[in-house]
């Protein structure tokens, strides 16, 4: 049997996508009588391949420990990006199918498919709002209004990402590893700091896919619009991983049914979607657990918003955030024993004597993160959570009424600080998805 | 056009003024900077005290040379008592690697004699690479870091490439360097010798036992410095003795023996007098400070007198000692 590597498969997969979408586009009547079977056939490879790497193992795993079984696990090296390309090749079948393609140059084909900067972590992109830029004459010349805008949203990506995100990570890592032991203020800063770390470092890759594509004059669609101001949890994933929730709209819920049909089947829908999405994250229960709840959440916002309840702004949002804070710690836990310590310790509130809540003693802190003193972490979420909640979106940085040499010296302030030292390996949370 | 060309200007002059940034700290890497971290800083103190007691001896010496397992486990002064000649505890940290080869070599001098009992991680394959190394080097030791092939000099200068953090270290480092030295922070229970005399208890915690899970690779970097090493002291007229460091029993593993027997084999290809078995070194848990190699009080005492006991034993050794009383 041959084995192939895995650029090996990646560019065969590719080659298959691209003939197949090439045959589903064609106008030859003969040949549109099984487009719908051939689209059946590709959207199945195209899973399978994404079934067999990254979710083999999770299938052994479980059937071991449920059947009994002793399959050995594959331990397959994850194919870089699996998930983001597979996603997109899908995509372009579907719209060749529908006829929302139109050019078929293999080089272009594979230029999509493999764009560096948003190749690992998206956003995930149509192919037919990418061609046209590839193939314009505007894209190969050489424009230094994009370069700078450039310079600025890739300078201010690498600040989110190594200052900001990285120093988070090392609360949110110490906090969860000692999941077990931690207290009630410990098991919050633990959380909030997960919260704050995936925020920035998923800001920060968006800018600086953005601005790395712009210095191509690439402009590449908006990926998030600041999610931690959502007034509901639908707002939020109309402003979180936008591309991601654009996509499972349009090729999962509307395909199944979307808000046609009745309500259950509409909360059926949006559950099965939601289930989709976290699968889609990690092969893992937590991950599964997390979509369901996101799913519960939609269904419930749903069910509340047909009633034309509304609640005052102030308490939509502390809800939305906190549950949104809530259900990280589900996507950030390594398992399901080690989320329950977490959220035991978030929500034990019998460790708030009335003498605690009298300000008459200190709330018992035990000192396991051992990352120094906790009051220093807190006014940190505390300004970096107005940052997210008022702060101007990145994607709106064109109309900033910056000076131009005050631009720069900002980008180059905020790369200077924000460049890291090379053998600190510290890589993007959605590079692992 | 005036706004396009102010656009250009402005990108220009961002990228010159990053890549000088880059230059002008890589530059300050090979000149000026220092910034160590806790480790590295803890290092240059100790050799500090440890080679200025080394250079003044005027008479043949011992020198003992590993990492931080001689440091906390080997008493330089009960050696020296029992003996009756000058010995040097040149125990650092076992993330300097074939440097601290290096520096003995700086105190070696011909007629002295060296024992060398590293840490099982100084034999392993890897490359010459740790965290505690570089920074040292960067910080520390430049006309070394200068010396060594390019490809190294480019993995270790690049860990330290954000500009702005590494300025920010060397500013700090002098503001806090008289402090840390008025203090006396660094080596404040370390005797002449170079002993460490502050690991007095057992803190009851458990410690990972050693296992190998590979081959031993007698041509991996790490090796090849330590026969250079060996070479360096037999062409210079320094007598070598091989130990073992003091740790828990080994963890089982089926690759033990095999592995513990090809460490001995490259010690003999090389013509060096192993002291005693690795097996003999294994203690028991009470003797442990704060690692599985750091030793109590205790733990050193009895380790030191082992050693010592073997060392006595030597033919080698006797015939040393006798020359060097004839000097």
């Amino acid at each position: 049997m041959v084995e192939l590597d895995v650029s090996t498969s990646d560019a065969l997969v590719s080659f298959f996508n691209y003939s197949l979408g090439a045959v589903l586009s064609s106008e030859r009547k003969e040949v549109r009588v099984c487009c719908k079977c051939l689209l059946i056939f590709g959207v199945v490879v195209n899973v399978g391949t994404l079934a067999y790497f990254k979710y083999s193992d999770f299938f052994i795993e479980n059937c071991n420990r449920w059947v009994g079984t002793q399959i050995p696990l594959l331990e397959f090296v994850l194919p870089l990006a699996i998930s983001f390309f597979t996603f997109q090749q899908i995509a372009y079948l579907v719209d060749s199918y529908s006829g929302q393609t139109q050019e078929y140059d293999f080089l272009n084909y594979c230029l999509f498919v493999t764009f560096f900067p948003q190749l690992i972590a998206g956003p995930i992109v149509h192919h037919k709002e990418m061609m046209e830029q590839f193939s314009s004459s505007s894209a190969k010349l050489l424009n230094w209004r994009n370069c700078y805008y450039g310079l600025f949203i890739l300078s201010l990506g690498l600040f989110k990402k190594v200052f900001i995100a990285d120093t988070f990570a090392v609360w949110a890592s110490a906090g969860f590893s000692a999941s077990a032991q931690l207290s009630l203020v410990e098991a919050w800063c633990a959380s909030l700091s997960y919260t704050m770390q995936i925020y920035f470092d998923f800001a920060g890759y968006t800018d600086m896919a953005i601005g790395s594509a712009l210095f191509f004059n690439i402009k590449l669609p908006r990926n998030f619009n600041s999610p931690y101001k959502a007034l509901d949890i639908q707002d939020f994933w109309r402003r979180w991983h936008m591309t991601l929730s654009r996509w499972l709209r349009d090729y999962v819920y509307i395909p199944l049914g979307g808000n046609r049909g009745t309500a259950s089947g509409v909360y059926v829908n949006l559950l099965v979607t939601f289930l989709i999405g976290g699968l889609w994250h990690g092969a893992g229960w937590t991950f599964l657990i997390w979509g369901a709840l996101h799913g519960c959440a939609c269904i419930v916002f749903l069910f509340w918003s047909r009633r034309k309840m509304q609640l005052p702004k102030i308490v939509a949002w502390a809800v939305t955030f906190m549950f949104v804070n809530i259900t990280w710690v589900f996507f950030r836990a390594d398992n399901w024993a080690q989320a329950m310590d977490i959220l035991h310790s978030m929500f034990a509130l019998s460790t708030l004597t009335p003498e605690i809540l009298m300000g008459l003693t200190d709330v018992p802190i035990e000192n396991v993160m051992d990352r120094g003193e906790f009051q220093e972490l807190f006014p940190w979420i505390f300004i970096f959570l107005l940052v997210a909640v008022f702060g101007k979106n990145s994607n709106t940085v064109m109309e900033w009424r910056l000076p131009v040499k005050m631009g720069v010296a900002l980008s180059i302030f905020l790369f200077l600080l924000g460049s890291p030292d090379v053998s600190q390996v510290s890589e993007f949370l959605y590079f692992n998805f | 056009m005036a706004v396009y060309r102010s656009y250009k200007t402005a990108v220009l002059w961002g990228v010159w003024i990053i890549c000088a940034a880059y230059i002008f700290n890589i530059i300050g890497l090979y000149t000026i900077y220092c910034g160590p971290k806790g480790d590295s800083a803890w290092v240059n103190a100790i050799l500090g005290v440890k080679e200025a007691y080394a250079e003044s001896i005027e008479e043949p010496k011992l020198l003992l040379v590993a990492g931080s397992s001689l440091h906390y486990g080997l008493s330089a002064a009960q050696a020296e008592e029992t003996l009756g000649v000058p010995v040097v505890n040149m125990g650092t940290h076992a993330g300097l690697l074939e440097y601290a080869y290096v520096r003995a070599q700086r105190s070696l001098e011909p007629g002295d004699m060296v024992i060398v009992a590293p840490e099982y991680s100084m034999y392993g394959q890897g490359h010459l690479l740790s965290a505690v190394r570089s920074d040292y080097l960067v910080s520390f030791d430049k006309a070394y870091l200068r010396g060594r092939p390019i490809a190294e000099q480019f993995a270790i200068v690049q860990g330290y490439l954000n500009p702005i953090h590494r300025l920010k270290k060397h500013l700090d480092y002098i503001r806090k360097r008289k402090k840390n030295f008025k203090n006396k922070r660094y080596f404040k229970s370390l005797n002449n010798q170079g002993d460490e005399s502050e690991n007095v208890a057992y803190t009851g915690e458990s410690y990972p036992r050693i296992s190998f899970k590979t081959d031993f690779d007698s041509f991996a970097p790490r090796a090849v410095e330590l026969a250079h090493f060996i070479k360096w002291c037999q062409i210079n007229d320094v007598l070598v003795f091989m130990s073992w460091p003091g740790t828990l029993e080994f963890k089982e593993s089926t690759l033990n023996a095999a592995r513990l027997e090809q460490f001995k084999d490259f010690w003999r290809s090389h013509n060096v007098e192993i002291l005693g078995e690795p097996e003999d070194f294994c203690c028991a848990p009470e003797f442990l400070f704060n690692t599985q190699y750091h030793l109590n009080l205790n733990g050193v005492a009895w380790r030191t007198e082992l050693l010592l006991e073997l060392l006595q034993q030597s033919d080698d050794y006797q015939q040393w000692a006798i020359k060097r009383l004839g000097q």
